[in-house]
């Protein structure tokens, strides 16, 4: 009984399987410069499509009431609901039907509610119930005044300094200060894209969608630091008489954990495309389905910048320390000579 | 690490799982759900603008005299709690939206005025006289002028223990009065007592100094005034509604009036007499709040999210479970247990700490707990790779799990650490349903690294050494199991 990994010539192997082994030899640090143009790339598209769209802000941060109806007689249709809320001088409106084994479900959000607790909701109620044959009890309120937005921002970006600096400090003990800049970067790219992405595609933005922008950056800066990790690891035994480059070595590290990164994603994105799919056919659980969508875009691109931003820029600004610019130079020059 | 020291850790570990369930059954806990879940209503308050920085004390303050408002409506238990600035009431089951938002943003200004004039509804003037009754008021009535206000639009119940009749607004009847004499700051104490037949109750009040001779004064004044005349009703205005014109009673002598500081408000019930006592002892809120937010869930609706989040959980537990099984086969299975494992520690804990914390688990709860499937499942995916390196490196199924434990250890600890950071600064800094998020993430990490130092290790240690399991190519350790092309066999 063998024991040890028979050693079959590369030439059996298909990619697949070398890369399921770890054993694949994609070049990520060497093609640094095709990241840092895609990268800069889509901060840029980011940016633009921040400011050309900017972004939707759901009723939680422009102040406005959202209105769940269940068991809505059938025959009721978007169109008439719209009139009946004019006729009760609603202007704006979304309505959303949703049907599910309890019956027919109505969501209407509407921003021109003025007061959380005034008068003009009790008249929208009356409206929708007339409409809709739906006592007031089965009515579902959720009103949100108009200050209330920015009192949740101005508390996600307190908690999102808070947690960076935290992260600085943490990384800069456990590895070193030059990892810690990498993940900053790193994890500010994410920030960019998620936001970017949100601009461009024009999701609505609530509560929830700020809240999973804070999980995605825990989850990339994870995936960050298990990249990190194994780098020190390798890197640990590199000195002076090294036949490899902290670069090389850093790539290798990489593949190593590619295997790891591709799952640990698909297995996060499932549990959490499961909640977006089941979310997405439930009334009044916005919570639910916002809070999987911005994680299900957030954790993508978490593991794509784990990979190839937060590694290639740790070489780039590990290779400027003297003692591995030394190595850097010593075995191209070497390795010139041997050519 | 011995075989002995994996079985004793694998016992240990599953007597204290057993042991958190057995409590669960013997004492009969439940998860304590919350509003989302099993309906209510949800109110969130945020200081108005233009006062500037509110204090600490001021705010526990508010949050006294919003618990006592609250408890006057009989809701079982209410929760009401502040974060920051921002202040959350928590109302349970089957609660009135509008009921709560009234008695919470009642600012309660009391005051007592001279009666003028009784227009009653029909009469000459009555629809010219002051505002219409059906529309509420903007702003608290002037206090140094005449003012012309609507009676209350509910009136006593007709039976005791009746539901209180709703008066139309055009058939409330409307006062002219005076400017107010005694302003509720001068009341200092009041409270609900039986009067002196011991049948019907009363509200005692109790003023300070300045307002007990202002009173005297006033009651003074009314009593000079013949019998059955309006003028000699005296008004008690509550939020620019009259709530009762009460006459002096006959034997109150002329300029003398009630003296000692204290008087009492006939009440026809028991809740009514209450109910104004704790309005005028909690009295106005010391600072001016806008409501946030206002959330009513009904019970179906908060089932149906319970059912959806718990599908979502197991969908995606059986999903991660079938990618498990294809990566790594009888490894993978056992990372099936290990995730099994978690999942009944996290509901396990939930349960217990909804007892004996009062921790709700709410949506955004378990979509934190299902969030961190995938932290677990990437500490088991951790330990596999890094076992598969091993192997490759050219040690012993033995030693490579041995090894494999101890650099995945170090990863799973890294890692958390980071994850666990995030969910305790979400945790402080959040408010609402976020802080639920935070700490169900938080307290998966948590058990997350637990059971890897536990439960992962003795099971993958323990499978490692059987010589039987660990030669099965199902079991999936051989090196060939996962070195081989698939499907074909090695040469």
């Amino acid at each position: 009984m063998s024991k040890t990994a028979r050693a079959l010539p590369p030439t059996q192997r298909s990619a697949l399987q070398r890369f399921l082994n770890g054993q694949s030899d994609f070049d990520v640090v060497g093609r640094s410069r095709l990241w840092l143009i895609i990268s800069v790339g889509l901060v840029l598209a980011c940016f633009v499509g921040l400011l050309a769209r900017g972004l939707n802000f759901g009723i939680d941060f422009t102040g406005g009431t959202s209105f769940v109806l269940e068991g809505v007689n059938e025959t009721v249709d978007a169109e008439e609901v719209r009139d009946a809320l004019g006729a009760v001088g609603v202007r704006e409106s979304i309505v959303q039907f949703v049907d599910s084994e309890a019956g027919r479900g109505l969501q209407v959000s509407t921003p021109d509610v003025e007061e959380v607790a005034g008068t003009e909701r009790d008249q929208i109620i009356a409206a929708l119930t007339a409409l809709t044959g739906v006592t007031r009890e089965q009515v579902d309120v959720n009103a949100v005044g108009p200050r209330w937005g920015a009192q949740i921002s101005r508390q996600a970006l307190e908690g999102l300094a808070v947690f960076l600096i935290l992260v600085v400090i943490y990384i800069t003990i456990r590895f070193e200060l030059r990892m810690a800049i990498a993940a900053l970067v790193t994890l500010l790219h994410d920030i960019v894209v998620t936001i970017g992405i949100y601009a461009i595609v024009g999701f609505q933005v609530s509560p929830a969608s700020v809240i999973a922008l804070l999980t995605i950056l825990g989850y990339s800066l994870y995936d960050t630091v298990v990249v990190f990790d194994r780098v020190t690891e390798n890197t640990e035994r590199l000195g002076s008489a090294s036949s490899r480059t902290y670069g090389e070595v850093a790539n290798e590290a990489l593949n190593q954990v590619f295997v790891r990164s591709l799952s640990t994603s698909i297995t996060s994105l499932l549990p959490v495309g499961a909640l977006l799919f089941i979310g997405a056919n439930l009334l009044g659980a916005e919570t639910l389905s916002d809070l999987a969508l911005a994680l299900f875009v957030g954790m993508g691109i978490g593991t794509y910048s784990s990979l190839v931003v937060a590694a290639p820029l740790l070489v780039w600004l590990k290779e400027r320390e003297p003692r591995y610019a030394e190595l850097k130079q010593r075995l191209s020059t070497r390795r010139r000579r041997v050519v | 690490m011995a075989k002995g020291r994996l079985v004793t850790i694998l016992v240990v570990f599953l007597v204290a799982v057993g042991a958190l369930w057995g409590t669960i059954f013997a004492l009969g806990y439940s998860p304590q759900l919350g509003l989302d879940l099993q309906g209510g209503v949800s109110i969130t308050l945020i200081p108005a603008p233009g006062q500037g920085e509110v204090d600490q004390e001021v705010l526990d303050q508010t949050v006294t005299i919003i618990r006592e408002r609250i408890d006057s409506l009989g809701v079982a238990e209410p929760e009401i709690s502040r974060q920051g600035e921002t202040i959350q009431v928590q109302l349970p089951g089957v609660a009135d939206q509008e009921q709560a938002e009234q008695v919470i943003g009642r600012t309660a200004q009391l005051q007592f005025r001279r009666v003028l004039e009784v227009i009653q509804p029909g009469s000459e003037g009555y629809a010219e006289a002051g505002r219409d009754c059906g529309t509420p008021a903007r702003a608290a009535p002037a206090a140094d002028s005449q003012v012309v206000l609507c009676e209350a639009a509910t009136a006593p119940p007709v039976e005791a223990g009746g539901e209180p009749t709703r008066i139309p607004a055009n058939q409330r009847p409307k006062y002219r009065m005076g400017p107010v004499t005694v302003a509720g700051e001068q009341v200092d104490d009041a409270s609900a007592q039986l009067d002196q037949s011991g049948f019907g109750w009363e509200t005692a009040l109790d003023f300070n100094r300045e307002g007990g001779q202002a009173f005297a004064d006033m009651t003074g004044t009314l009593a000079c005034e013949p019998q059955g005349s309006p003028l000699r009703q005296l008004a008690i205005v509550l939020d620019g509604v009259v709530e009762a014109a009460p006459p002096v009673a006959e034997d109150v002598v002329c300029e003398q009036g009630i003296t000692g500081g204290s008087a009492v408000i006939t009440a026809s019930s028991e809740g009514e007499a209450r109910e104004l006592a704790i309005v005028l002892r909690t009295g106005a809120l010391p600072i001016q709040l806008d409501f946030a937010t206002s959330q009513s869930v009904s019970a179906t609706l908060g089932r149906d999210s319970l059912a959806a989040g718990l599908q979502a959980g197991f969908l995606g537990l059986a999903l991660v479970g079938i990618y498990l099984v294809l990566l790594y086969r009888g490894m993978g299975l056992a990372a099936v247990v290990e995730l099994a494992m978690f999942g009944i520690i996290v509901y396990g804990l939930i349960v217990v700490l909804g007892e004996t914390a009062g921790f709700t688990l709410t949506l955004a709860g378990i979509a934190g707990i299902i969030v961190s499937v995938g932290i677990a499942a990437d500490s088991s995916i951790i330990y596999r790779e890094r076992y598969r390196d091993e192997i490759r490196a050219g040690r012993t199924i033995r030693t490579a799990a041995e090894h494999a434990f101890s650099k995945a250890w170090r990863t799973n600890l890294t890692g958390n650490t980071v994850s666990f950071l995030a969910a305790v600064v979400l945790y402080f800094l959040a408010i609402g349903p976020v802080r639920g998020f935070a700490f169900t993430l938080g307290l998966s990490t948590l058990i997350d690294t637990l059971l890897f130092g536990t439960f992962t290790r003795a099971l993958f240690g323990l499978i490692a050494r059987n010589p039987k399991l660990a030669r099965s190519p199902f079991v999936g350790l051989r090196a060939d199991s996962f070195t081989a092309p698939v499907g074909g066999t090695p040469r």
